[in-house]
């Protein structure tokens, strides 16, 4: 009666250690917030309100999810509030020309509390690009990307922005969107060395448990 | 039988630690909140914390002292100018009714988009032309922390026009964020208005360098004795590289004060734990003007927020709640400095205002520090010293 138990329990002990092992190894490097651009709008020319001679001005419309992974609403802080809360970055075919994002912030620390499960949110992000009169935005590799809980710090919570790439060829716009079960490499290799330590380990000491009780019979 | 037993244990052991991670987690979260946590709830008892000033935000620098215990109000001569988000009729009429503290806004400046560069001064609350505010709240919490401290100042607002972050939704007037008007018009009504002070918490990536104009204008209001502040911007916001750009706060221009925040209940996490947390030289200043002129209560700090009509009491006012950032020590400084030139004022016995270099004076000896520091400047200004050292100033003036 007692040694079947024994080994039940044995059995249950290794399942258990293993199972959580393999938990630790790979929930411990999911972030809790992650941001990623789902869609965004053609690029469009806009009314230049900003009376830049040298430049045309660009906007684009972008839909954001934000996802919290947790069970909890977790409450982000961002140092500055940010218009817009979208950022973009640039690699023009010609390099003679840049983009120059609009963008006001206030030096405020906010705090925004994300339900459990994905938000929606909106923005228009706008950008010059420093030639006059272009009917197109410029050639090149666009990313769109919204950062989320700047003051990471304070709080704890790991984030994660998964940008949208955009690579616009002649007017063509290629956009790349990025999901949320994708992740780099780097941060969620399942790693099975802890379980196969924690089954090492037990495999010695039963082994040694063994070895004495035998010795002693 | 041990063998069992040892194997029993192991297993009660396990599952009695499995919920660990997850309570040790919840308890850090609790300390961090208890911490940091008071940073947008409500203020208690505002009367007293905000309208005696016993909030440890305002006891920090003698302010109670001054305002409190002594009543003093800014007199009719001094005028702040604001530049910020925007401010509905509602958080107008709060400021200037709201029971703890309130100032007087004696005007709105805006610019109409409609009509290129209209500028228009609005000095009625119930103008229509504010019933289109999309993007306000910030330069309304921004003015209570003035009122709180300078009560009665005369303030100008200037709205600007913010970006929309969605299509449908945008300020349909304001000005853009460096537009040479803006010093165009304060400059051209200083006199008329009285205009001392410019304080400024917003940024943005405009190079005003390209602009020697508006360094002019800026240059003319120094020489008018107008000191020009600005929030010296959070944590590695200020003139850093962040997310592929730099944001260029005001500060980097020499014409500029800029304000950091002193932490002035250590509520920042631990493992940071120093006074200037706010400020922007964090990590690394070796490159740029990372420059801190002063630093004054940041972190907790009361301010006005959801302006609401009071049925009860008849007036319009707002919830006190607890801010952080350079926004509001800016305003804190600049309400110091309408202190001061009030103080002055009373020693010489009329509206005759200290020059600049007075007021820069009385600054440096009321400060905390003796020498200038990277990350706290000349440090926070002692608002007792100063006031007496103002009003000395003025009788030693007559």
């Amino acid at each position: 009666m007692i040694k079947p138990l024994g080994k039940y329990l044995t059995l249950i002990l290794i399942a258990y250690i293993c199972v959580s092992s393999i938990n630790l190894s790979v929930s411990g490097n999911l972030p809790v917030i992650a941001s990623r651009v789902s869609e965004v709008s053609e690029i469009a020319v806009i009314t230049n309100l900003y009376n830049k001679p040298n430049s045309t001005l660009f906007g684009i419309g972008v839909t954001v999810e934000i996802l919290n992974r947790a069970e909890e609403n977790q409450t982000v802080v961002e140092l500055s509030d940010f218009y817009p809360k979208v950022f973009i970055n640039a690699t023009l075919s010609n390099q003679t020309l840049v983009i120059d994002p609009l963008m006001i912030a206030h030096a405020t620390i906010m705090h925004y509390s994300y339900a459990p499960g994905i938000t929606v949110e909106h923005s228009y992000v706008k950008f010059y690009i420093n030639q006059s009169g272009l009917s197109q935005p410029e050639d090149g590799n666009y990313t769109l990307w919204r950062p989320i809980n700047t003051g990471y710090f304070v709080n704890n919570i790991t984030t994660l922005e998964l940008p949208a790439l955009i690579k616009m060829n002649s007017g063509n716009m290629n956009v790349t969107y990025i999901e949320f079960d994708y992740y780099p490499t780097e941060q969620t290799n399942v790693s099975f060395a802890l379980p196969l330590l924690s089954i090492l380990l037990i495999c010695t000491v039963i082994f040694a448990i063994r070895k004495k009780n035998s010795n002693k019979r | 039988m041990k063998y069992e037993k040892i194997l029993s244990f192991c297993l009660i052991v396990c599952i009695g630690l499995a919920p660990l991670p997850d309570m040790c987690n919840n308890q850090l979260k609790m300390l961090d909140w208890l911490k940091c946590g008071a940073i947008g709830d409500p203020v208690i008892n505002p009367a007293v914390k905000v309208g005696n000033l016993q909030d440890a935000a305002y006891k920090y620098t003698e302010t109670d002292v001054i305002v409190y215990e002594h009543g003093v109000t800014i007199d009719d001569y001094v005028t702040v100018v604001i530049i910020d988000d925007g401010l509905t009729d509602l958080e107008w009429k709060a400021l200037e009714q709201n029971p703890e503290a309130n100032v007087d806004i004696v005007g709105f400046l805006t610019n109409d988009f409609r009509c290129y560069n209209e500028i228009k001064f609005i000095t009625n609350p119930n103008d229509p032309f504010l019933d289109n505010q999309v993007f306000h709240g910030h330069g309304f919490a921004v003015i209570s922390v003035l009122a709180s401290i300078a009560r009665d100042v005369k303030v100008i607002f200037i709205d600007l026009y913010v970006e929309n972050e969605e299509e449908e939704l945008y300020d349909p007037y304001g000005f853009t964020y460096g537009q040479y008007e803006i010093w165009e018009w304060i400059d051209d009504n200083q006199a008329s208005k009285d205009i001392d002070i410019v304080s400024w918490s917003w940024v943005s990536r405009i190079d005003f360098t390209e602009d020697t104009t508006i360094h002019q204008k800026w240059a003319s209001l120094i020489t008018k004795n107008v000191m020009l502040l600005t929030a010296a911007g959070n944590y590695y916001n200020y003139l850093n590289y962040r997310w592929g750009y730099n944001y260029m706060y005001q500060s980097y221009y020499s014409e500029w004060y800029a304000v950091g925040s002193i932490d002035h209940e250590d509520r920042s996490d631990s493992w940071i734990h120093h006074k200037s947390w706010f400020s922007s030289w964090y990590k690394s200043y070796t490159t740029g003007n990372h420059i801190v002129n002063w630093v004054e209560p940041g972190n907790g700090i009361p301010i006005l927020t959801d302006a609401y009509y009071d049925q009860s009491l008849g007036i319009y006012r707002g919830i006190w709640k607890y801010g952080a950032g350079t926004s509001f020590s800016t305003p804190y400084l600049a309400a110091t400095i309408a202190l001061i030139i009030t103080a002055y004022h009373n020693g010489i016995g009329s509206s005759t205002d200290p020059s600049l270099q007075k007021v820069l004076d009385i600054l440096y000896y009321a400060s905390s520090r003796s020498t200038f520091d990277q990350k706290f400047g000349y440090g926070y200004i002692d608002a007792y010293l100063a006031f007496g050292k103002a009003y000395t100033e003025g009788r030693l003036a007559r």
